[in-house]
């Protein structure tokens, strides 16, 4: 037994069982549950150490060797495993409420198994293949056959497949600089071709148009897995480059390069997404501003910034989810999600229409919710070292704002003589009380995410210390 | 005549059939020349059944995209490259040949590889980039990303021989080929 087979192995496998059996009801629950038990696995399960279960013994070993090359998992990545998996379950289990369940559960699964695939690999500048082959599979997962229009899902698989070259040279130029002593012009070339690969990756400015395209065209509960998932891998992957090469992590332009393209995203994202007029683009929209948030994190220095973006990551997952999960049900309420097509509904989707508002909420950094403990120390944070940049952030974030309170007058302004019902299943109005409950919960008892402290410093040899 | 120029020129041949021919017949018949030539180019480097991995999956995508596009209607005309004109398709071919080979004649010194292939790997790259950048169509949209691919296929197998490397990018291969043909089929069934 070895961990990656264990992690990548196993749910590659299911998802092609899952999606023999994608028309079978229950989907959600195999898919839930399985996502669980990787999480617990990853949680309790010691690695490289002697386990006794009744007369048998064995230890999980960390490595798995395929065609010449290794895919590493240590105890180390288990805090990330957690995290990874504890997310997939969260959205499996809430699967069949959005109505999603036998396409995300399959591809969603071989997905995640892909994305911790990319995050093992060694040498780990392989993991741009198995981005783009993650890229590739999530294709399925997200088109409505419904939508005539696949625009985003193009120009997602365009950005992703041109960021392939560009991190696979820089990769190639960098071991050539750990080999032995290379020229400053290399290390120059390095820089260029790795910043241009990750600008592709992580959608930054100006290649983000792909998200509220996608956030248009596609099934919002997909979306907001794709959002979640793949920003975060590829950024940890990206710290995972900071963390290997030292004069990459202690470059002076590293800090203003983040800062600048952090803070560009976050503007670009909020002031979009308070003129849009239609509910998928600003979660689009808003998941840019994200973005941007999380740059401008990492920018605040590799010690701290670093923790602060793990910090971000569970408050922004329950919000991102219950943003999709509240989307993917107006939508069966509404011809599409434009303003005018969904005006009102609140009286009849009252529960989707709280959630949707209270997930804008969380991630404007509303005061009582989840984001706004982690969202005020970075603010704070980043005031101390740059009066600019805070009045940047205060724009994205008023925009963000802004596009909440339009989106609640459009959902409320029904006729005075609409009558109020519920039109959410059962299930349904747990998922979207539970996320509710939880974005609240977060805001008020802001140390149930302290847990990620202790952490992070252990996934990275020199970041986070 | 060197055998590396005998492989540009088959590179040569397939990027103009993908620029200028109108008919998916061509085209697909384009795309598997070009990875005949991708095959020729990269063999020197890779053990000849790693590189034939690499020419058998080409195949196979250009196979894939060919039997998805034979059970459809025809596109719209007014989804075609746009200008439509082959002189102006012509014209920026042209281009691309002389920009690609002025800047494979410092590519080849910088890494230290034969002119054929930083040339051949340029002029598919700047195909692809070509097609990406003048079609909306999916098709078009599809080569162009198979075509830059592979003119990056033809550059790192020079530079990195790992097995699992060639592994992977014949699935990135074949996964876009089939994704190009799920989203091509879907658009056929709409309309």
């Amino acid at each position: 037994m070895n961990a990656p087979l264990l992690w990548i192995g196993v749910p590659l496998a299911c998802a092609a069982l899952f999606w023999l059996r994608s028309r079978r009801r229950g989907l959600a629950f195999s898919g839930g549950a399985l996502t669980l038990l990787l999480t617990l696995a990853a949680l309790w399960l010691p690695l490289d150490v002697p386990l006794q279960a009744g007369s048998l013994a064995f230890r999980i070993q960390p490595e798995f060797q395929i065609l010449g090359r290794r895919f590493i998992l240590t105890s180390a990545d288990q805090f990330l495993l957690v995290l990874l998996y504890g997310a997939v379950s969260l959205w499996f289990w809430a699967a069949e409420a959005a109505g999603w369940a036998n396409r995300l559960i399959p591809y969603g699964l071989a997905f995640s198994a892909l994305c911790v695939a990319a995050l093992a690999v060694e040498p780990f500048l392989y993991a741009a293949l198995l981005f783009e082959i993650a890229a590739l599979l999530s294709v399925p997962l997200l088109v409505d056959e419904n939508t005539p229009r696949h625009r985003g899902v193009w120009r997602f698989l365009i950005l992703q497949t041109l960021a392939v070259p560009f991190i696979l040279l820089a990769g190639w130029l960098l071991s050539g600089l750990e080999a032995g002593p290379a020229g400053l012009q290399t290390a120059r070339q390095a820089t260029l071709a790795l910043a241009l690969g990750f600008a592709l990756l992580l959608a930054a400015f100006p290649f983000y148009h792909w998200l509220p395209m996608m956030a248009e065209e596609s099934h919002p509960y997909a979306v907001s897995f794709l959002f979640w998932i793949f920003p975060t891998v590829t950024t940890v992957f990206g710290l995972e480059f900071l963390d290997r090469y030292t004069w990459l992590r202690e470059a002076a332009q590293l800090t203003l390069a983040l800062r600048v393209s952090g803070l560009l995203l976050l503007v670009i994202g909020g002031t979009f997404a308070a003129f849009e007029r239609h509910l998928g683009r600003v979660l689009g929209f808003a998941m840019v501003a994200e973005n941007g948030l999380s740059l401008l994190t990492l920018s605040l220095g590799l010690k701290d910034g670093v923790v602060f973006f793990f910090l971000l990551l569970p408050p922004r997952l329950v919000a991102v989810a219950l943003w999709g999960l509240s989307l993917a049900l107006l939508q069966k309420a509404a011809p599409s999600l434009t303003f005018e097509a969904v005006k009102g509904k609140a009286r009849s989707w009252p529960l989707a229409a709280s959630g949707l508002v209270i997930a804008m909420l969380t991630l404007s950094g509303m005061p009582l919710l989840a984001m706004f403990p982690p969202r005020q120390a970075i603010w704070s944070m980043l005031a101390r070292q740059s009066s600019a940049a805070a009045i940047g952030f205060l724009a994205g974030t008023l925009g963000l704002v802004l596009a909440s309170m339009r989106s609640l007058a459009t959902l409320v302004a029904a006729p005075a003589d609409a009558r109020w019902e519920v039109s959410e299943s059962v299930p349904q109005r747990f998922f979207l009380a539970a996320a509710c409950l939880m974005l609240f919960a977060g805001g008020l008892f802001p140390r149930w995410v302290s847990w990620v402290l202790p952490r992070v410093p252990l996934l990275f040899e020199h970041l986070g210390r | 005549m060197n055998s590396g120029w005998l492989a540009f020129l088959l590179l040569f041949l397939g990027v103009l059939l993908l620029v200028l021919a109108l008919s998916w017949r061509w085209k697909a018949g384009g795309l598997a020349i070009q990875y005949l030539g991708l095959f020729w180019l990269v063999q020197p480097h890779w053990p000849l059944a790693v590189a034939a991995v690499a020419l058998i999956s080409g195949w196979m995508a250009a196979l894939v995209l060919a039997i998805t596009l034979a059970t459809l209607p025809p596109p719209e005309s007014g989804n075609l490259i746009w200008p439509g004109g082959r002189f102006f398709r012509l014209l920026t071919i042209s281009l691309v040949v002389l920009v690609t080979f002025a800047l494979a004649l410092r590519l080849a010194d910088w890494l230290m590889i034969a002119l054929p292939v930083a040339w051949g790997s340029l002029l598919l790259s700047g195909t692809g980039l070509l097609l990406l950048g003048l079609s909306q169509q999916d098709l078009d949209i599809s080569l162009g990303l198979l075509t830059t691919l592979a003119g990056f296929e033809v550059l790192y197998a020079s530079l990195e021989t790992s097995t699992l490397v060639v592994a992977l990018l014949a699935l990135i291969h074949l996964g876009m080929s089939l994704t190009a043909a799920y989203l091509l089929s879907l658009k056929g069934a709409a309309s």
